[in-house]
């Protein structure tokens, strides 16, 4: 038979779908592979799941409401039974072809014949992989079906979060079960996980292997990167639970496309989610869209579009009003936007849509400041009507600020360097702004390079001007712009090697970098680079010794504009003055780097470890004098107080570098990862002063965010309940009768992390609770540039 | 080297105020001095009590500021700064107030309890400057859960070691790990158990090269690694204590001070019955 709609993956994306067409009569088929709703199935039990955004309304014939998880799946299974839909399980599907208009879906267990066909694979079935030797070996396993089947094993677990550590728990009573975790302890667990994996650890039911990585594997052994050592460990199996990603080979197999080659790229699908191939639709988290009800809505769309009515995306009212300010029909403004705006012309109207949705308007009526120098904001500014200035503080008196023009963009430095805004930018006269915040716009980069083309090359004629030279002409810059490189480094990568040939010219444009100097055995650290400044001038000024005097290094990701040595010194001919102010420099930096290497005696040695820990990412780290700390852990206590009694601040558990203690508490670091990946979005957000913090209200207990800060310094907890009985009440459950106390454990885990104390406009508790001013918030830049540790 | 302590607190604003308000109060005692016999009745000996009283007051407003986590009042680093240097000046104000003249009733007694929150304090201060970086020291490379988790290590290795062996050998294995769980000496104990590392390591190997023979043949090697597990643990245990010692002299004094003082605010309270009713 030929079916008018197949459904592939039963997901509440794709049962939104099925049930709807069901319910409108279309002949409809579901292949699920693993239980129905797998990946909500797969929740912890009584996960309390959240129906975030709560603004947009919900269009399903599937109920969803916040609430546990078995709630929704007993609701969802009713649906399913009332519009009969038939869902075939467990089937796999392994290849959608499409001939004469029809589509070929062939499964694990057969083929079948549908007119249109539903993608809603969700991304969970795509395992994370390792990427060491041997991975491919049969006992290495990304799926664990059934966990009681193994006995008397000796099994490794590779990863650390719930799902695997779930599955420790399930293996270790009949198996040998050892876990490997790449952080240093288990922190990012939910709390009972965290109890019972302790208490096998403990017991030595569990051997857990922390701040560790694989080698390789090999049959019957994996070898496993230990700080000190490696280790060979005995396993008969090997499951990696390492987290998920989007399943591309698959779907490129079905033709889908992707926009670009990036990682993070998603399926190009049209404003009815449909891909390339007509009647071929995408939708959910597969398709970039990471929430429940966004899924759900999708794939009640899509059939509304498959049965010809012209229906309005749910979040059509919503635009229309963001956009009141334009005339005509959503589409006529839509495009009146990109019109006007070169930056967004080669932009689809799908993505369009979606960045609208996600960016605020701003009607200014005169002269407004948009934002200050130095603020910690991150997000693009597109200039839909009017003007702005940008004024820096380092200006002459008299100087002309800049001017910038209808239909361009600012904002670009720190959405791409994630650093403090470099520039004050204020309106004159009435202007309207378009504020797209950095996700949404890294997402756009991702998916649209010829976006992505005009923002980088903005940024490099940006880039020379403010950190090079200010009287750069134009056409230079755009020509520099245009020849120069981009090119990205992880942690540790050498970007340039002592003793070689220096043949190009660095300006950092985010990450740092740190410069060592070997001689003979030693290798020390001479200075410590962040982004907006340059390096690789020495060499390339040097006509006599070209060769580089020093090892360059990322301390962390890091992307670097490189300038080829013709390029350098075309800017060189044309700017003279230019050429000469670099050669002073140089002369400084000589004198400077040998005094530094002098003082680099034992005790300053612990800024290179320091830059290996990442602490040079923070921008507001909280620093114990350990030499100064009576460990009285009065900062502790005043943390407890003032956050409803739960410490965000672990004093005794963090590095000790010399004598300064970086504890466990956020860093809020330049280049926060623990924004990445929350699926409502903004539930934790940086402010612009650059406080990195978390809205409990939004929070849904996911723990991305927690497992994404590289530090350990987010937790999942419970949150303290609210005493709702009376003081009566209290009373009679002292002695056994009343309602009980309310447990800490019913309420869902929320993510929980140092806020600075934002809502105290004197500053941090701890600090000023402090009895010896031991305890101190400081950007380690500034600080260790003023106690002389490191600088330029 | 004090340089960044309490004591030079922004800028030395503190030290320098002190001084000051000292020398202030000197001329003025030199003044009123000049031309009445100073004593506790008089009008210039009643300022200096309510300017002493006033001073008593604001040091012991430090212990609530110190637990008032989210207050605005400055900061307790400001305070105790400041809290150090008028302690100090009440060594002047208060005599000042009974024009030096002491004897041997409650009016004294609080003045000699005075004496002594005031010494207290300043051995704490030292104390406090003293004590942390040779903790630092103590600490570096481990900081106590380290240690406490490399403890719960040794004894888990140690407990296949000695499983199914000899009785000898058990008995030292439920002595170790008995002592494992045991609670450590803690608060005023701690000052007065002196933990010796070395002593306590030679004084076991002994004991373990004594027991040694007894072991048969077949469980040597086993016992070895367990008598190297086991010094390792004592080891770790007196570095532990090590710690812990420090850090209980750190608030030790703190036992002292605040008693004392509370006993001296009652002393005044009874001086200041004494004087008005009577
Ligand atoms: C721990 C965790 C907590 C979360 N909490 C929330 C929350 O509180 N609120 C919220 O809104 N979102 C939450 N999310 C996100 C939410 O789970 C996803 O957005 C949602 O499940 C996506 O739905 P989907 O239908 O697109 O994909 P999925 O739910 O992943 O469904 C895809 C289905 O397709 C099946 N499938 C895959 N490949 C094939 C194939 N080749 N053949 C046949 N079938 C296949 C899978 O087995 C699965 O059943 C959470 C996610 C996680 C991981
Ligand atoms: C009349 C004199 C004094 C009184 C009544 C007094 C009282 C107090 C009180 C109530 C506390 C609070 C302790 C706590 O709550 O933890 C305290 C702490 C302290 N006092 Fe005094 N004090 C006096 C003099 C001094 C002097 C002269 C010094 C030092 C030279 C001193 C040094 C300190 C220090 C260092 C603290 C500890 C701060 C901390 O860590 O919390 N005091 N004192
Ligand atoms: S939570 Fe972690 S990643 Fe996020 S800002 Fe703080 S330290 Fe950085
Ligand atoms: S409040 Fe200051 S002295 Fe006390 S434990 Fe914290 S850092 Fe150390």
């Amino acid at each position: 038979m030929i079916y008018d709609l197949l459904v592939v993956g039963g997901g509440p994306s794709g049962l939104s779908a099925a049930a709807h067409a069901a319910k409108c009569g279309l002949s409809t088929l579901v292949l699920e592979q693993g239980e129905v709703a797998n990946t909500i199935f797969n929740f912890q039990k009584k996960k309390h799941v959240m129906s975030e955004p709560g603004m947009i309304p919900l269009r399903s014939d599937l109920q969803f409401e916040a609430g546990t998880r078995e709630v929704i799946l007993q609701a969802w299974h009713d649906a399913v039974q009332k519009y009969q839909v038939q869902i075939n399980r467990p089937e796999a599907v392994k290849q959608i072809t499409k001939k004469d208009g029809l589509f070929e879906v062939q499964s694990d267990k057969g083929a079948y014949q549908a007119k249109h066909v539903v993608l809603a694979i969700g991304i969970q079935g795509n395992p994370n992989r390792v990427g060491k030797p041997g991975e491919d070996l049969p006992h290495v396993s990304y799926k664990m079906a059934d966990p009681t089947i193994y006995l008397d094993k000796d099994i490794l677990m590779i990863g650390a979060g719930d799902a695997a550590i779930e599955g420790v728990l399930a293996l270790c009573d009949k198996n040998r079960v050892s876990v490997l975790n790449r952080n240093n302890e288990f922190f990012r667990l939910k709390d009972a996980l965290d109890r019972q994996i302790n208490e096998k650890v403990k017991a030595k039911q569990v051997v857990a292997y922390h701040s560790a990585a694989v080698e390789r594997f090999e049959p019957g052994y994996t070898y496993i990167t230990l700080p000190d050592r490696v280790a060979k460990v005995k396993t008969d199996l090997v499951f990696v639970r390492i987290g998920a990603s989007l399943p591309r080979p698959f779907l490129e197999k079905c033709g889908v496309t992707f926009a670009s080659k990036e990682r993070s790229a998603l399926p190009t699908i049209n404003e009815h989610y449909e891909s390339q191939v007509t009647g071929l639709y995408v939708i959910g988290a597969v398709a970039g869209y990471n929430l429940i009800k966004q899924g759900m809505n999708q794939g009640y769309e899509v059939v509304e579009h498959i049965l010809g009515h012209e229906i309005k995306p749910v979040d059509e009212p919503m635009l229309t009003e963001k956009l009141n300010f334009l005339q005509g029909s959503l589409d006529e403004r839509l495009v009146q936007i990109a019109a006007t705006i070169p930056l967004l012309a080669p932009v689809q109207k799908q993505p369009l849509r979606e960045l609208i949705l996600q960016a605020t308007l701003h009607q200014m009526r005169g002269a407004q400041t948009v934002y200050q120098e130095d603020d910690f904001s991150d997000s693009l500014f597109l200039i839909l009507d009017g003007k702005v200035a940008a004024s820096f503080r380092a200006q002459l008196p008299g100087e002309r600020p800049i001017l910038l023009y209808q239909g361009s963009f600012f904002g670009e430095m720190s959405l791409l360097s994630g650093r403090r805004r470099s520039a004050t930018i204020t309106t004159v006269g009435p202007s309207v702004l378009i504020e797209i915040p950095r996700k949404a716009m890294l997402r756009l980069m991702a998916n649209e390079p010829a976006v992505k083309r005009i923002v980088d090359e903005t940024f490099v004629v940006r880039a020379l001007k403010t950190n090079l030279l200010k009287d750069l002409e134009d056409d230079l810059a755009q020509e520099l712009a245009h020849k120069a490189n981009i090119k990205s480094f992880k942690k540790d990568d050498v970007i340039v090697k002592q003793g070689e040939v220096g043949d190009a010219f660095y300006l950092i444009r985010s990450g740092s970098v740190k410069i060592t100097k070997r001689e003979g055995e030693k290798e020390t650290v001479v200075k410590y680079l962040p982004a907006g400044q340059y390096f690789g001038e020495m060499a390339l000024l040097d006509t006599e010794d070209p060769t580089r005097k020093a090892t360059i290094t990322a301390t962390k990701q890091t992307e670097v504009i490189q300038l080829m040595k013709e390029d350098f010194w075309a800017l060189l001919h044309r700017h003279p003055e230019f050429e000469q102010h670099l050669r002073e420099n140089v002369q400084r930096t000589r004198i400077q780097s040998q005094a530094f290497e002098l003082m680099q005696t034992g005790s300053m040695s612990y800024v290179n470890k320091m830059l290996q820990e990442g602490v040079f990412d923070g921008t507001d780290v909280l620093l114990i004098d350990e030499n100064k700390c009576v460990r009285c852990d009065n900062c502790v206590k005043a943390c407890e107080t003032t956050h409803g009694g739960q410490t965000r601040l672990y004093r005794e558990e963090g590095l000790l570098f010399g004598n300064f203690l970086v504890p466990t508490s956020c860093r809020h670091c330049e280049n926060p990862l623990c924004l990445i990946d929350c699926p409502p979005g903004d539930a934790i957000q940086r402010d612009p002063k650059g406080e990195v913090f978390i809205t409990e209200a939004k929070c849904i207990g996911c723990g991305n965010c927690a497992s994404n800060c590289p530090y350990g310094n987010i937790f999942m907890l419970h949150p303290k309940p609210k005493e709702t009985r009376k003081p009566w009440m209290r009373i009679l459950s002292l002695v056994g009768a009343g309602p009980p106390e309310p447990k800490a454990e019913d309420l869902p885990t929320k993510a929980v992390k140092c806020d600075l104390c934002r809502n105290d406009s004197a500053g941090p508790a701890c600090v000023r609770s402090c009895p010896t001013g031991a305890a101190m918030r400081v950007t380690p830049e500034e600080y260790f540039v003023k106690i002389g540790a490191v600088g330029r | 080297m004090l340089e960044g302590t309490v004591l030079f607190y922004s800028g030395k604003r503190y030290l320098i105020l002190g001084a000051s308000a000292g020398a202030v109060l000197l001329g003025s005692y030199a003044y009123y001095a000049s031309d009445t016999t100073p004593s506790g009745g008089t009008v210039g000996g009643l300022i200096y009590g309510a300017i002493g009283l006033a001073a008593i007051f604001a040091l012991m407003f430090l212990g609530i500021r110190k637990r008032s986590y989210a207050s605005h009042l400055g900061t307790v680093r400001g305070w105790v700064s400041a809290h150090i240097y008028l302690g100090l000046l009440t060594l002047l104000i208060i005599p000042m107030h009974a024009g030096f003249h002491f004897g041997w009733d409650v009016h004294t007694l609080a003045f000699a309890l005075l004496v002594v929150v005031v010494l207290s304090g300043l051995g704490g201060l030292s104390l406090y400057l003293a004590l942390p970086p040779l903790l630092t020291k103590y600490e570096s490379g481990m900081l106590p859960d380290k240690i406490q988790s490399e403890l719960n290590r040794i004894v888990g290795e140690m407990k296949p070691l000695a499983a199914g062996k000899t009785g000898l050998f058990q008995r030292l294995h439920f002595e170790e790990s008995r002592r494992a769980y045991e609670p450590k000496p803690q608060g005023w104990r701690l000052l007065f158990t002196r933990p010796n590392t070395s002593s306590a390591l030679t004084v076991r190997t002994q004991e373990l090269n004594r027991i040694l023979p007894q072991i048969p043949a077949s469980q040597q090697e086993d016992f070895s690694r367990f008598s190297a597990l086991l010094l390792q643990k004592i080891e770790m245990e007196s570095y532990l204590t090590g710690q812990m010692r420090l850090k209980n002299a750190l608030q030790a004094w703190l036992y002292v001070h605040v008693p004392v003082s509370i006993a001296m605010l009652a002393a005044v309270a009874v001086h200041l019955l004494v004087v008005l009713y009577y």
